[in-house]
């Protein structure tokens, strides 16, 4: 099992900075960036600049939308930043949040159908075997990149059964957010699918990417329940039941959220919820968890954010601590 | 003038980043990485060039907004700038319509480009303002619609070559009563050649294709270019652009879109940009030697120049007045170690090889003027050979000719001096002359007459042209060592130089000589006298004639033909004897702290 660091394009630049000078040193496996949408930083430079400045760590998107971009500039994007470290990137897909589309005037339409469209041209973009790409829906008309590419390591960051299920036939590997019992029935689902398809699981890779927070000082505390109040709010009312957590308390926290704000949720978080939807601790009761994940099949687990009220100090307190557990 | 080269993402991420280090030490301003949909993506490729290089500007465009939103972009530029610093512009334009619309952009259904262009110009900049960051936006312009939109922009860059079409273009901004301070660019698909190399004039030939066959009607149509271009057209609508498309297109439309010029030529040719008010030039795909010989041939002003001299600067050279870029190395031109040395350290693309022992001091030391003048110049000859400078120009002098030559003096007149100077100046002429037959080195030179100008040390014997100037300025007296007719041809040490740069760039083709005679002012040294107390009437001119002296003076060559250099490289004098003596008195009286 690997540890990797976890970041957002919301992050700012000095901590980024501080991040790809100290990940390769760090011991990690890899860094993941996640793409918050209309934030500064931009995923795709992002990426570029975190390989441009590690050299062994792999770097990968979780997760952007193939809905917010022209689906070249996914695919050239993604071929330039791997040909900046051949065999370290990996590109991560998620349809992307309601909230976050609707603002840039996208709906969800088909998303099983998006994903697989998307991954399919990706590749036949990156094969580039001279054959020009036409795609009616996307308009696409005799597209040739003209430069080669190596394939990229596709991942899923999903949660439908819908969307897992064709994670399993189609992609490299998944990024599973969400309580344990999700990523359980995740981690089977796909395998059941596989197993079905005749597909080998041996290549797949399973990421686990949860909200983690170093609990040190009081204020740390204050961070967790914030964080969780937001995951709450953010998680489908299926996910959340799987973990046994009542709906009648989810939807307080979102009637609360609306009419006082964060910072009344975060009061009403109990330790339920808290363990449901994000992992939290000290160093060793982290590292512990994480590597209760091992025998589910998780095979790499991403810490943060937020890591806790000093977060370098989390970043380094979490990856010595796994480093002497190895 | 701000000189640039503009990747457009075909060359692998490895290359871009060695030729951008390249283009940094050579000087140029800017990199420009333009994102086109088929060729790798912009933002990556600026900060693989940001990371390796520290000074160079880096413009990330032309990025169309139509393939990208004005977040995105706005939010590369952050990223960039918040990483490596605040040397990142960035181009908008709508891009190229053929290759948006094979990626599902049609630049019809968009009703109304210009307005687009501009609302994503003020989002990106809002966005960039909230966010603290600095950057200049240009505009990348063909049409009419989109060059009225110049004021709202930090800079236009024009994707045409033609200096008819530039103008054309600027009238048009200039109509719209722009007081801002706009900076006007191109940008065009260029092959600066010295030998032209089929395969990359080909590559030109695609990429200027491409340009012409993207650009609107209205300006084909302006520059009467549609019906010659309509075939074309035509058929690159239901194919891709190949060799049948090309040869459709006339040569003359070709060149209108791209730079494809020699080495020697493009001097001039920035030259008229220039004039017209053109203040930046970003040599685009193929670039032909990779850019490399457009840096050396364009900066001008950022070229790094290194002094090699025996002696320190003096105090009426002060380096510190001159650009950072000049730097001093002293060092010896009879030592090879320290010739080779500073050629190979420094990189040298060019030299002007003007180091000599003066006249007396030769006399007075055959053998240190053996080492310094024969042995120094083989040594710079061999430097040059070895570590391929592309051009070596050279300073020789009127004292190569054979005594009492009184005939005018032609390139077919017999140099058989008695000085050792003159020997040496000789042979040095011989020796350029042999590297160009033997290497191919590009050797070129001049004969020049006395050169009179203020800081002129006091060595030679024509030494006394200079002092009966500078002396009365400094309001001191000048004995004159030589007899009141003595006449000694002297040219402007401005003329001088001009002279010096405008032979070292000629087209070598034009050269049909290696080198040149430059004529003097015939004045005797009364005539001298008078024109200098016109200014200074109580300037004390003594005559006090050393016989010796005076007789060698007498004996060197008067009349020269300079006709060839006339003829071949357009030389002509600028300055009067009067208008000569005059300025030089001024920037004497000027600085006298300088040459007291």
């Amino acid at each position: 099992m690997h540890l990797s660091i976890g970041l957002t394009t919301s992050i700012s630049s000095r901590r980024m900075k501080w991040i790809y000078e100290n990940a390769d040193n760090l011991g990690l496996h890899g860094l993941w960036i996640g793409e918050d949408i209309g934030r500064p930083q931009e995923i795709f430079t992002s990426t570029a600049l975190l390989l441009l400045n590690t050299k062994k760590v792999n770097v990968g998107i979780g997760v952007t939308s193939p809905l917010i971009r022209n689906i070249t500039t996914i695919a050239r994007a993604s071929s330039t930043i791997s040909e900046m470290a051949p065999n370290r990137f990996r590109l991560g897909l998620g349809v992307g949040g309601i909230q976050d589309l609707s603002s840039l005037g996208i709906s969800i339409k088909k998303p099983v159908h998006s994903m697989e469209r998307t991954v399919k041209i990706l590749r036949e973009i990156w094969i580039n075997q001279g054959n020009p790409i036409k795609n009616d829906e996307l308009k696409i008309h005799n597209y040739n990149m003209k430069y080669r590419s190596k394939q990229i390591p596709i991942f899923f960051g999903v949660r439908g059964p819908k969307l897992m299920t064709l994670a399993a036939a189609i992609s490299d590997g998944v990024i599973l957010s969400g309580p344990r019992e999700f990523v359980e029935n995740s981690i089977k689902l796909i395998k059941d699918k596989q197993k079905s398809l005749n597909i080998s699981s041996e290549k797949f890779h399973f990421t686990l990417w949860v909200p983690t927070i170093l609990i040190r000082k009081k204020e740390d505390i204050e961070i967790v329940k914030k964080t969780v109040a937001i995951v709450a709010l953010d998680t489908p009312d299926n996910i959340l039941e799987m973990s046994g957590i009542n709906k009648r308390e989810i939807s307080l926290i979102r009637s609360e959220m609306k009419s006082h704000g964060i910072q009344k949720v975060a009061e009403n978080i109990n330790n339920q919820i808290i363990n449901s939807l994000c992992i939290s601790g000290d160093a060793d009761e982290i590292c512990d968890k994480f590597e209760s994940y091992s025998s589910l099949g998780i095979q790499e687990v991403v810490f943060g954010p937020p890591y806790g009220k000093d977060a370098r100090e989390s970043m380094t307190q979490i990856a010595q601590t796994w480093s002497k557990k190895l | 003038m701000k000189f640039g080269v503009s990747f457009n993402c075909n060359d692998s991420i490895s290359d871009s980043v060695k030729k951008s280090i390249e283009l940094e030490r050579l000087g140029l301003d800017y990199v420009w990485v333009s994102d086109l949909p088929s060729q790798r993506y912009a933002p990556a490729v600026c900060a693989a060039i940001a990371q390796v290089t520290s000074k160079i500007r880096i413009g990330l465009g032309l990025i169309s907004p139509f393939l990208h939103k004005s977040q995105q972009i706005a939010s590369s530029l952050t990223t960039l700038i918040e990483s490596y610093g605040p040397r990142f512009d960035l181009c908008i334009g709508p891009g190229d319509r053929d290759e948006l619309y094979k990626v599902g952009i049609d630049l019809k259904d968009h009703k109304n480009i210009v307005q687009s262009l501009l609302n994503s110009r003020k989002e990106i900049s809002t966005l960039l303002q909230k966010r603290g960051i600095e950057s200049r936006i240009w505009l990348g312009a063909q049409g009419p619609k989109l060059l009225r939109l110049v004021s709202s922009f930090d800079g236009v860059l024009l994707n045409y070559s033609s200096i008819e079409m530039v103008k054309w273009a600027l009238k048009i901004i200039k109509e719209e009563d722009i007081d801002l301070p706009i900076s006007i660019g191109i940008f065009s698909p260029s092959y600066v050649y010295k030998k032209i190399n089929p395969k990359i004039q080909n590559m030109l030939h695609y990429a200027s294709a491409v340009v012409a066959l993207g650009t609107s009607k209205v300006v084909l149509k302006e520059f009467q270019l549609d019906q010659d271009l309509e075939p074309a057209i035509i058929e690159y609508r239901s194919k891709s652009l190949d060799e049948s498309v090309l040869s459709l297109i006339p040569q003359d439309i070709i060149k209108k879109f791209s730079i494809f010029i020699s080495q020697d030529e493009i001097p001039k040719y920035i030259n008229e940009l220039k004039n017209l008010g053109v203040e930046h030039v970003a040599f685009s795909y193929p670039q032909g030697f990779i850019g490399w010989n457009i840096a050396k041939t364009l900066k001008e002003k950022g070229k790094e120049v290194i002094l090699f001299d025996i002696f320190p600067p003096r105090k009426y050279q002060d380096l510190s007045e001159l650009t950072p870029e000049v730097k001093f190395k002293k060092g010896d031109l009879s030592s090879w170690p320290e010739v080779m040395e500073v050629v190979k350290n420094y990189n040298v693309n060019e030299i002007f090889h003007t180091g000599a022992m003066v006249s007396e001091a030769c006399e007075n030391n055959p053998l240190a003027a053996y080492m310094v003048n024969i042995n120094g110049t083989f040594n710079v000859l061999e430097a040059a050979n070895i570590f391929n400078v592309d051009k070596l120009t050279f300073i020789s002098s009127i004292a190569t000719c054979s005594l009492g030559q009184t005939e005018t003096i032609t390139n077919l007149s017999p140099q058989r001096p008695l000085s050792m100077y003159g020997v040496s100046k000789v042979c040095d002429e011989l020796l350029g002359e042999y590297f160009g037959r033997k290497y191919g080195l590009d050797f070129r030179g001049v004969r020049f007459p006395s050169i009179i100008g203020p800081g002129r040390g006091l060595g030679g014997l024509s030494s006394y042209t200079t002092l009966m100037i500078q002396e009365p300025a400094l309001n001191r007296s000048y004995e004159v060592f030589v007899s009141e007719d003595t006449v000694c041809p002297f040219l402007y040490y401005k003329d001088a130089i001009r002279c010096l740069i405008e032979l070292h760039d000629a087209p070598s083709d034009l050269l049909k000589s290696r080198m040149y005679w430059i004529a003097g002012e015939l004045l005797t040294a009364t005539e001298i006298s008078d024109i200098v107390k016109k200014t200074i009437p109580n300037a004390k001119i003594f005559f006090k004639p050393d016989p010796e002296k005076t007789k060698i003076v007498k004996s060197w060559a008067q009349k020269i033909d300079e006709t060839e250099a006339n003829k071949d490289w357009n030389w002509k004098r600028k300055f009067t004897p009067e208008q000569a003596i005059t300025d030089f008195i001024q920037e004497i009286k000027s600085n006298p702290e300088i040459y007291n």
